[in-house]
């Protein structure tokens, strides 16, 4: 057991206990800061395995924005636990079902990883930078330059929906009572 | 036993380094330096705890609105606008880290003869996030916020 | 023995200086500056009791805030008001990892090949600097939202629109200087600027970029997030004493961070002057130096304190703006960071792109 395979497991228990916590905390906030931990881990993974551009990316995007944007929404909602249907009893046989089937087919995925694997030569030559920016690029706009424009167009297309889900004047979110004012 | 199950490190591809390990052990630097930062955090509010004086009344604790008794912080009214900013904060970020590989290797295709060819690609891209951009302003998403 | 430690005794060096002068340093000394060149345009005095021209001041503000009572204002959700001071100086220590400070060193001929005086260096480079900084956004949101009070969760929200309005802009000017500088890392950057420097070609980049970092750190004339007059003083109104102070620190650790990738992407790092390098300089005098010190270590010393000195003055920038313009409304600010600045920096990149490909 070297090094990096303590930091694997140390990291694999983490992002396992962080996933728990968000998805059975009371308080969305709570999930929220815990998913940032979440990502956190998952970014160190990246690192593990070499992508270090998809590690920065993944801390920019997810913990950086997506997040926020998690934030944002759980500040002007701030619903209590009862709103939310948090307080019913857990389900806990739909949580044993779907995480054992889950666990079976990824136990099956990876036993058969080997052969499916066999013929990947490829990642033997440039092991050490394969997840360098630099190769990444490299390969990135001239093998892939189309997918490169499709999420360009998959971005504006989001853009698009943002503009339909503001469509209808901006009205305020009220949460229980509300004052007179209208802040903004 | 653990081993059959989960053998993480079987050398699937014999001959082949496992990891960068120069670029790995960098990171020890990033993990010290918030471990500090944690530390400075919690070492300065144990201290304030520690040393600081205790008079606590109610007045004294009670939220700041100006001197008059507060009504709580929980029945606000918030404008939509702060979700519609993240959102299409989200976007554009997106946009801005497809741009990093595109903006680093413009100057190898360049050298190389194909300053055309990147060129046009970014500037394909670089277009669709104008309109994009342009959608959302003719929109007044960007209004007033 | 000592050649296996030597790289771990250099790096936790180089922690320890880093954050020893900048938690340590910085901010008592930026606080001090603040309120003196505040004193002096304002045609007034500023401190001058405490110590020699008053330079003990932020020493006693210092003890005064630690020993100031650990209030717990009523109804303040207590795990998230406690944490939100420590989400916020963790990103501000973090942002520290890639800074160059000097050029790559061998220490007086203690390493055999120069080693960079870098915390990390990250294949990421600068993006872990952006990454790190839309990290800051939560010690805002949290502190606000924690605290049991209106005004509080109003200024946290609008602080962490308006930060995150303009991580696109900063990022985008980032994006140009990688497109000149080809470049991610920092290092590189200021090696690729030997001979002119980013501010030539990347004007409009740094016209971009310098806006959107005074808004990222919520500095005049971007401050309205934390403005006295406005929102009492936004999200850190239920914060007294040193949880105030943790959220000070973080602020004034942001501002030097960036103004040193500042002057690292635009201003040639510890360059001496675009075309005529600290390498030139020693050989014009006769001196047998050279930045990697393997002579004399000076060699390395006065490039970085060249470097700082740079920084000094972007610092002096930040607290000179501070003090001469007035602030911006919160519509004109979220419009200046969508309407100007970022269709200024997407028509900066394709320009610079075009203009890279056809020279």
């Amino acid at each position: 057991m070297n090094l990096q395979e303590v930091v694997f497991y140390i990291l694999g228990a983490l992002l396992l206990i962080t996933g728990g916590l968000v998805a059975f905390r009371p308080k969305p906030i709570e999930s929220a800061l815990w998913l940032i931990v979440n990502f956190i881990c998952t970014s160190a993974l990246y690192v593990l395995l070499g992508a270090h551009f998809v590690a920065v990316i993944q801390i920019l995007v997810y913990a950086g924005a997506i997040v926020v944007l998690f934030t944002f929404v759980i500040m002007l909602l701030n619903l209590n636990p009862q709103e939310l249907g948090l307080t019913a009893a857990v389900p806990w046989t739909s949580i044993v079902l779907i995480s054992g089937t889950i666990g079976v087919i990824f136990l099956c995925l990876h036993v058969a990883t080997p052969e499916l694997l066999k013929d990947l030569p490829a990642l033997a030559e440039n092991a050490g930078t394969w997840g360098t920016l630099e190769s990444f690029s490299k390969v990135f706009l001239v093998k892939y330059v189309w997918s490169f424009e499709i999420a360009g167009v998959l971005l504006l297309m989001a853009v698009l929906v943002v503009g339909l889900l503001a469509h209808h004047h901006p009205k305020a979110v009220t949460a229980g009572k509300s004052l007179e004012k209208d802040i903004s | 036993m653990l081993r059959i199950i989960f053998p993480f490190f079987i050398d699937r591809f014999p001959g082949r380094p496992l990891f960068s390990a120069v670029q790995f052990s960098q990171y020890w630097g990033v993990l010290i330096l918030a471990l500090l930062g944690v530390l400075t955090g919690v070492g300065a509010l144990l201290a304030s705890h520690m040393v600081g004086s205790r008079r606590f009344y109610p007045r004294k604790t009670a939220p700041y609105e100006c001197g008059i008794p507060s009504t709580g912080a929980d029945n606000q009214r918030f404008s939509v606008k702060f979700y519609l900013v993240a959102v299409s904060f989200i976007l554009f970020d997106i946009e801005t880290i497809f741009l990093v590989p595109w903006a680093q290797s413009f100057k190898g295709f360049v050298a190389n003869g194909e300053g055309a060819f990147i060129f046009t690609v970014g500037f394909v891209f670089l277009g669709m996030l104008t309109l994009g951009l342009i959608y959302e302003w003719r929109k007044g998403l960007l209004d007033w916020n | 023995m000592f050649e296996v430690l030597l790289p771990w005794l250099f790096l936790l060096g180089k922690i320890l200086l880093f954050f020893g002068i900048v938690f340590g340093g910085v901010a008592p000394v930026m606080i001090w500056v603040e309120r003196k060149v505040s004193a002096l345009i304002q045609d007034r005095v500023g401190p001058n009791r405490v110590g020699p021209f008053g330079l003990l001041q932020s020493l006693a503000d210092g003890i005064k805030l630690v020993l100031k009572e650990p209030l717990e204002p009523e109804g303040v959700v207590k795990p998230y008001y406690y944490l939100a001071p420590i989400l916020a100086v963790i990103p501000a220590a973090l942002s520290f990892a890639i800074i160059p400070f000097g050029p790559a060193t061998t220490l007086g001929g203690l390493f055999e090949t120069p080693q960079r005086l870098q915390i990390s260096n990250l294949n990421a480079g600068v993006l872990f600097l952006l990454a790190v900084s839309s990290l800051s956004v939560y010690g805002v949101a949290l502190a606000g939202w924690s605290s049991n009070n209106k005004f509080s969760v109003m200024g946290a929200l609008r602080a962490s629109a308006q930060m995150i309005s303009y991580e696109l802009a900063a990022g985008l000017a980032v994006v140009t200087v990688i497109l000149l500088s080809g470049t991610v890392d920092l290092v590189s950057m200021v090696e690729a600027q030997s001979s002119m420097w980013n501010i030539v070609p990347g004007f409009f980049a740094f016209l971009v970029f310098l806006p959107a970092i005074f808004a990222e750190t919520n500095r005049l004339p971007f401050d309205l997030a934390e403005s006295e007059a406005e929102l009492v003083v936004g999200y850190h109104t239920e914060y007294s004493g040193i949880k105030f102070g943790l959220f000070f620190l973080a602020e004034y650790a942001i501002m030097t961070s960036i103004s040193a990738v500042c002057v690292l992407m635009f201003f040639g790092g510890w360059e001496l002057w675009p075309g005529f390098s600290w390498n030139d300089l020693y050989a014009a005098l006769n001196l047998g130096w050279t930045t990697e010190g393997t002579t004399n270590i000076l060699g390395t010393i006065i490039p970085s304190v060249w470097f700082v000195t740079k920084v000094c003055a972007f610092l002096f920038l930040f607290v000179w703006v501070r003090w001469t313009l007035p602030r911006f409304r919160y519509d004109q600010l979220m419009s200046i960071g969508w309407k100007r600045l970022l269709p200024l920096a997407i028509l900066n990149i394709t320009i610079t792109a075009a203009l890279m490909a056809l020279v």
